[in-house]
This record gives structure tokens, C-alpha cells and sequence, in this order.
């Protein structure tokens, strides 16, 4: 019986938790210890929408998937944009370790500056928009030089803000043909190229989140290679979704995400961008409960899990354990200067179908292929 | 048929296509008759519910359903309210506590009839799914044109407006390339966009390009509410690059059939001599809608083929 597991890439051993079950053989064989997963764009169900999750789904999510970090979006009721609001959430007992992205702006609005330097004395690590774009570019290049001078990370989906508005599927012949309006890829191009542009007036460090386009990749790509303090980062499910898994015409609702998935061409740059290094992963977790997605297809909440299958999917799409490690644990853990991390168990080779589990938040990759299985996750310590 | 609802023309076999076109034409002596009905569904409950004004979709359902004898019941949801209050899901649930054989739905998002089809055990009908499908006004369209040309393998059809956002072009473009047709497109860059490509389609730029080559020319309805918006700029324009008046007739063939899925703004898509005029099939194909529709309600229902005891 194995009671303890290498450390991969190492000649150290670490004992596996007590309470975990006995192994099937061959997991036991395979499993390896790999630092705890760090995830950059995790939108928790609460404070705020109870029946989406809460801090005890939350942490085992985490747990299931092998997290050990979340940076939290302020994008919850109410909003993170005041240093009060950020001192409310308690710890989870035994579960990831939270970090805190405060609001860019007052209620997420667009408008007002936070209280940047209170906030970071709070313990916020990061301001973000939390995923809706900021309409204002006067406003986003003033939050930025305020951000830069107090060193916090501006964490951004860029998207341009009426063109965000629009579709609910890539603008596409695929959308075309299933009669879904199309939201393009451009909005992202645009987003991108403004995002890079105020990154280099004003010094900020700027992530970049849910990258999906091959050109705003190698937008990121071209700002990196000219030393430019910005990062990117793809949700997992990402390297394994495009839209034409939308294209069986059931109008699967578990598929409404936003920004949509988008075309095959741009999936392969997402897998390239995260094999060179460019690009980091991210669950992009933002769990909904059946009665927002059991809806007509535009009219349901767009977004999906994502700590349980990041892993599985990430291992699926790339084949590579160390490659996963960067984009899941290591890279995001040295954007948000995070040490020392915790550890997950894991069996990278386990083939699994992802099964819906009563009770737990849908998740886009249900039905889907997945490689690779957390067999345990020690959180690092506080 | 074996099929427990209707929801598009997408990937529907050309045979199935075919059943419907001539159960329809069966179907169309009933409507001739002194007494204008069988009893064919007596006792079978079809329930129309239309999250979207339509008197002449709806109408055309439930005249279909009282001439094969079913009983109809007619539910109008005001989209505003149920945006606020009950969602699709739970009307349907209350609808499913009354038993219904079939529902015909019209709603305004694509994929709605979808949702329903895959968590009930009745029959649904789509009766036009945001810019989705509208398969009974393609069938009809269908039926139209076989009416006069035998087959459609092999003609040339021009869609010709805002084809991006019409569920009555999808369903036609879908439906007439399965039976052998070449569709052309026509419209403004942004009511036929390249995105296209994605239907089997030809993609022209204004009506000259597609009005000689074309054995019918199917206009489709503008709705006004675009007019003016960022889409279109004004009526006139749209009439003088889309619009369908007497001075392109000219240059159509003279057999071209005339088509428009109403209701008509006359002067703006098509002109009013050319609606009412000798090629214009307007008219046969709101008789056909009938048929057409008591044909999809008798084959979803458990119809036997060829609707032979229909008469």
C-alpha cells in the first residue's frame, strides 16, 4: 500500500493525507505530489447568490480540483470596492487560501476611482473589473497610474464595451447557421490593443483574463516581447471548447458563456500561447445554479465551474505535466507573489468523462473527455 | 413519421421533407370541402403558446388544428411580464398539467421549442424561434413553389433582405438546398453579412445582382423598427437598392414567382403593383400555410404516411 507519493521532478517524498481513500492500483502507481493550483479568475457564488455556492462549495471545489490559491473578483452583492466590504469574508477552515481583487471602480460601474491605497492596506493584491468592461478609457488609464503607484495588479478582460453587448455565440458562420446572434471576436481585439496601449502609457502591471482570440494572443505576445509589465491568461476549458460544440443544435445551455467560445483556429493559438509560456490558465470558476441555466439559450446566465475540471482539462489539452504546472500553479502563483504554495496529489494520466454531480455547480465540460485526476489537495499554509 | 416535434428544417432528410409537401397537398381538398373538417386528431389537445404577436401564424395553426378536430387552446404571454416573473420552464410546466398532445411555440429567443422538446414528453412545434427557424413558413414557401414547378430541384431562389436576423430565410435556406435548390442572397452589408458563408448560400450585393437569374424571388418583411437605427438608414434608400417594384420586374424571367411572408409594407420592400400583381403567389401561399400546418400536426401527432385518411 502507498502511503506516500514523490514529489514530481524531485527525489523527495511526501506522505498523502490520512483521511484519503485507498487507490485503485494503477492511480497509485502514476500519482505524484505537484505544487497546489493558483486560479487568477475565480468568481465565487457569494457574498450574494446563495444558490449559486457558498464558502463550504466553494472550498471543496477547490479541494476537488486541486487549488490551493483563488483571487477572488469583486464582482459579487455587494460589490468589493470598499476596504470594510473587503475585511467581511472569513477564512475558509482547511480550505484554499483567498486573495482578493478589489473593484476598479465604485460598484463596478465605470465611473469613481476606489480608495486604491486603503484597499490594498485591507489586503487586496489586485483591482479588477470584474469581467465588464470598463466603457470609460479616461477612467481606465487614471485607475491605472493610480494602481501603478501603489504596485497593485490591474486585472482586466478586455473586451470594447458596446461591442461586448452584443451576441451570445462567436460571430461566426456557426452562429450564423444556428441562428444565434454573434458577439466578434474583434470586441476582444479592440479590448486587447486598448489594454496594451494604456499598459504602456502608465507603467501599470496589467493581466489580462478569459483570452480566447488568436490576435489578441499575439497582441499579448508582441507586449510581452517588448518588455511591457503584462500577462494573459485562457479559462482551461478554453483549450478544449470551441464553438463547434454549440453546433449539435441543442443549444446546450452549460455552453452560454461569456465571452463565447470561439473558433478552432483560435483554440490552437491558446494551446500554442500556453505551451510557449505566454499565456496562463485559469479555472475562469463563476458556478450558476439550474434554475438560472434552464433557460432558452440567450436568456441564460452565461458562465460555468471550472475549479473541478481545470486540471482535467488542462492535462487533456496539453499532454504535459510540466506545462500544466507553469499555467495552473506556478506562473499565476509568481504573478500574485504568492510562496510557498501547498501541494496536490495528482494521477496525471487517469482518463475520465466529467459526470455531472447533483448538487454542484454545472460545469461547461460535463460529457467531455478529461485527462488527469486530483487525488488529494494540502492547502499551503496561512 | 418518426418524430416527436418540429423544430427546424436543419438537417431534416429530404424524404421528410417530402412526406410533409404532399401530406400538405392532401391535406389542402379538406379546406375545399362544404364541411371543412375530419376527425382525424377528435380528442387530441394542441395548445398554441406565442410569446410574440402573430394573429396570422397562430390563427393559421388553430384553424389547421380545428379542421383535423382537435381541440385547441391559445395561450399569449406578454414577453414583458414573464421577463419580470415566470420563466419559460415553469409556463410550460403549467401547460404540461393540462395534458396537451402538442404545442406550438413561438418565442423570442432561438432554441426556446428546443428547451421544451428535450425536458417534456409532448409534441412541439416551432412556430418561429428568434432569428432561428420558422419551418411551417418554409414548408409553405415549399409547397408554393412545387405547386408551380413540379420539383424545386434545380431552381434558383432569391431571399432578398434582411436575411442575418429572418427565421423565415433560415429555414428556407435550409430546407431548399436539402430539396435540390440554389438560394441566392441579397441585402444590406448588415442584414446579409458574411457571416453567411455559414448557410447554403450564394451571397450577392443588391437585387439586380440576383432578380434575372431567380425562378422566385421570396421579399422579406423589414421591419420598421430597424429603420433609421444603425442597421438602415431610411425607407427610401432600402427601396431604391432592395425593394421590389415594377421597374426590376422587368428584368425578372417571366414566370418568376413573386413571394413575401407577410405581412407586406408596400412600397418599401416591394412595391404594390408587383404584390398585387399576375406573378405574385402571396395569397396561395397564406392557403397553403393550412395545409401545411394541419399536415405537420397529423404526422407529429401519429399520423400514418402519405395522409391518405385525412380524406
Amino acid at each position: 500500500m502507498h502511503r506516500d507519493f514523490p514529489v514530481h521532478g524531485s527525489s523527495r517524498r511526501l506522505p498523502a493525507p490520512e483521511d484519503m481513500p485507498e487507490l485503485p492500483p494503477e492511480s497509485a502507481g502514476r500519482a505524484v505530489w505537484i505544487p497546489s493550483l493558483v486560479d487568477v479568475q475565480c468568481e465565487p457564488g457569494f457574498p450574494g447568490f446563495p444558490v449559486r455556492e457558498n464558502a463550504t462549495s466553494l472550498a471543496a471545489a477547490a479541494r476537488a480540483g486541486g487549488f490551493g490559491d483563488l483571487l477572488l473578483s469583486p464582482r459579487v452583492d455587494p460589490v468589493m470596492d470598499t476596504p470594510e466590504q473587503l475585511s467581511r469574508p472569513a477564512a475558509l477552515t482547511g480550505g484554499p487560501r483567498l486573495h482578493f481583487a478589489a473593484a476598479l471602480t465604485t460598484g463596478l460601474l465605470g465611473a469613481e476611482l476606489t480608495e486604491v491605497g486603503l484597499l490594498k492596506r485591507a489586503g487586496a493584491v489586485a483591482l479588477s473589473d470584474g469581467g465588464l468592461p470598463v466603457a470609460d478609457s479616461v477612467v481606465l488609464r487614471n485607475a491605472m497610474e493610480y494602481a501603478a503607484e501603489f504596485d497593485l495588479l490591474v486585472v482586466i478582460r478586455p473586451a470594447d464595451p458596446a461591442l461586448d453587448r452584443i451576441g451570445v455565440a462567436n460571430d461566426s458562420p456557426v452562429a450564423c447557421r444556428l441562428g444565434l446572434r454573434g458577439n466578434p471576436a474583434s470586441t476582444e481585439e479592440i479590448g486587447t490593443a486598448r489594454a496594451i496601449a494604456l499598459c504602456r502609457a502608465t507603467g501599470a502591471r496589467v493581466h489580462l483574463t478569459h483570452l480566447g482570440t488568436r490576435r489578441a494572443v499575439e497582441a499579448l505576445a508582441a507586449a510581452v516581447a517588448e518588455g511591457l509589465p503584462i500577462t494573459g491568461s485562457a479559462a482551461a476549458r478554453s483549450l478544449l471548447l470551441d464553438e463547434e460544440a454549440l453546433d449539435d443544435g441543442r443549444y446546450d445551455t452549460r455552453l452560454r458563456l461569456h465571452p463565447p467560445l470561439r473558433t478552432a483556429v483560435d483554440r490552437a493559438a491558446l494551446v500554442a500561447a500556453v505551451r510557449a509560456g505566454t499565456l496562463l490558465l485559469a479555472a475562469d470558476h463563476q458556478p450558476r445554479a439550474p434554475e438560472e441555466k434552464e433557460h432558452e439559450f440567450e436568456r441564460a446566465v452565461p458562465g460555468s465551474a471550472g475549479l473541478r475540471s481545470a486540471f482535467g482539462a488542462a492535462m487533456r489539452a496539453l499532454g504535459d505535466l510540466d506545462v500544466v504546472i507553469r499555467a495552473l500553479s506556478t506562473a499565476p502563483a509568481s504573478l500574485l507573489r504568492l510562496e510557498p504554495l501547498g501541494w496536490a496529489l495528482v494521477d496525471p494520466a487517469a482518463d475520465a468523462v466529467l459526470a455531472h454531480e447533483r448538487g454542484v455547480a454545472a460545469d461547461a465540460l460535463e460529457g467531455h473527455l478529461l485527462r488527469g485526476r486530483v487525488l488529494a489537495t494540502l492547502p499551503p499554509d496561512r | 413519421m418518426n418524430r416527436k416535434d418540429l423544430l427546424g428544417l436543419r438537417g431534416m432528410p429530404r424524404q421528410e421533407i417530402e412526406l410533409i409537401l404532399s401530406t400538405a397537398a392532401a391535406m389542402r381538398e379538406v379546406g375545399r370541402r362544404r364541411i371543412k373538417k375530419v376527425p382525424t386528431l377528435r380528442g387530441r389537445l394542441v395548445v398554441t403558446l406565442f410569446f410574440e404577436n402573430s394573429t396570422r401564424t397562430r390563427t393559421s395553426f388553430e384553424l389547421a388544428a380545428k379542421r383535423l378536430s382537435a381541440d385547441t387552446l391559445s395561450f399569449s404571454v406578454n414577453t414583458s411580464s414573464t421577463a419580470k416573473g415566470e420563466s419559460l420552464m415553469d409556463t410550460a410546466r403549467n401547460i404540461h398539467a393540462m395534458s396537451p398532445d402538442a404545442i406550438v411555440i413561438r418565442h423570442p429567443a432561438t432554441g426556446a421549442p428546443h428547451l421544451l422538446a428535450r425536458s417534456f414528453p409532448f409534441s412541439v412545434i416551432n412556430a418561429g424561434d428568434g432569428i432561428n427557424e420558422h419551418p411551417s413558413q418554409a414548408l409553405l414557401d415549399m409547397l408554393t413553389m412545387r405547386d408551380h414547378w413540379g420539383s424545386l430541384e434545380g431552381r434558383t431562389v432569391a431571399i432578398v433582405g434582411d436575411v442575418q436576423h429572418s427565421r423565415v430565410a433560415r429555414s428556407n435556406i435550409h430546407g431548399l438546398a436539402t430539396m435540390g435548390a440554389r438560394v441566392l442572397v441579397a441585402g444590406p452589408g448588415t442584414m446579409c453579412r458574411r457571416e453567411l458563408s455559414g448557410l447554403p448560400v450564394e451571397r450577392r450585393h443588391c437585387l439586380d445582382d440576383v432578380v434575372a437569374e431567380a425562378d422566385a424571388v421570396m421579399m422579406l418583411r423589414i421591419q420598421r423598427e430597424r429603420l433609421g437605427a444603425a442597421v438602415l438608414p431610411s425607407a427610401r434608400e432600402y427601396a431604391a437598392f432592395y425593394g421590389l417594384d415594377l421597374e426590376r420586374m422587368r428584368r425578372a424571367r417571366p414566370d418568376v414567382l413573386v413571394m413575401h411572408p407577410g405581412p407586406i409594407n408596400r412600397g418599401v420592400e416591394i412595391g404594390a403593383e408587383v404584390a398585387d400583381g399576375d406573378r405574385s403567389v402571396i395569397l396561395d401561399q397564406v392557403t397553403n400555410g393550412i395545409a401545411v400546418r394541419m399536415a405537420l400536426l397529423f404526422l407529429v401527432l401519429g399520423g400514418q404516411e402519405g395522409g391518405d385518411d385525412a380524406s
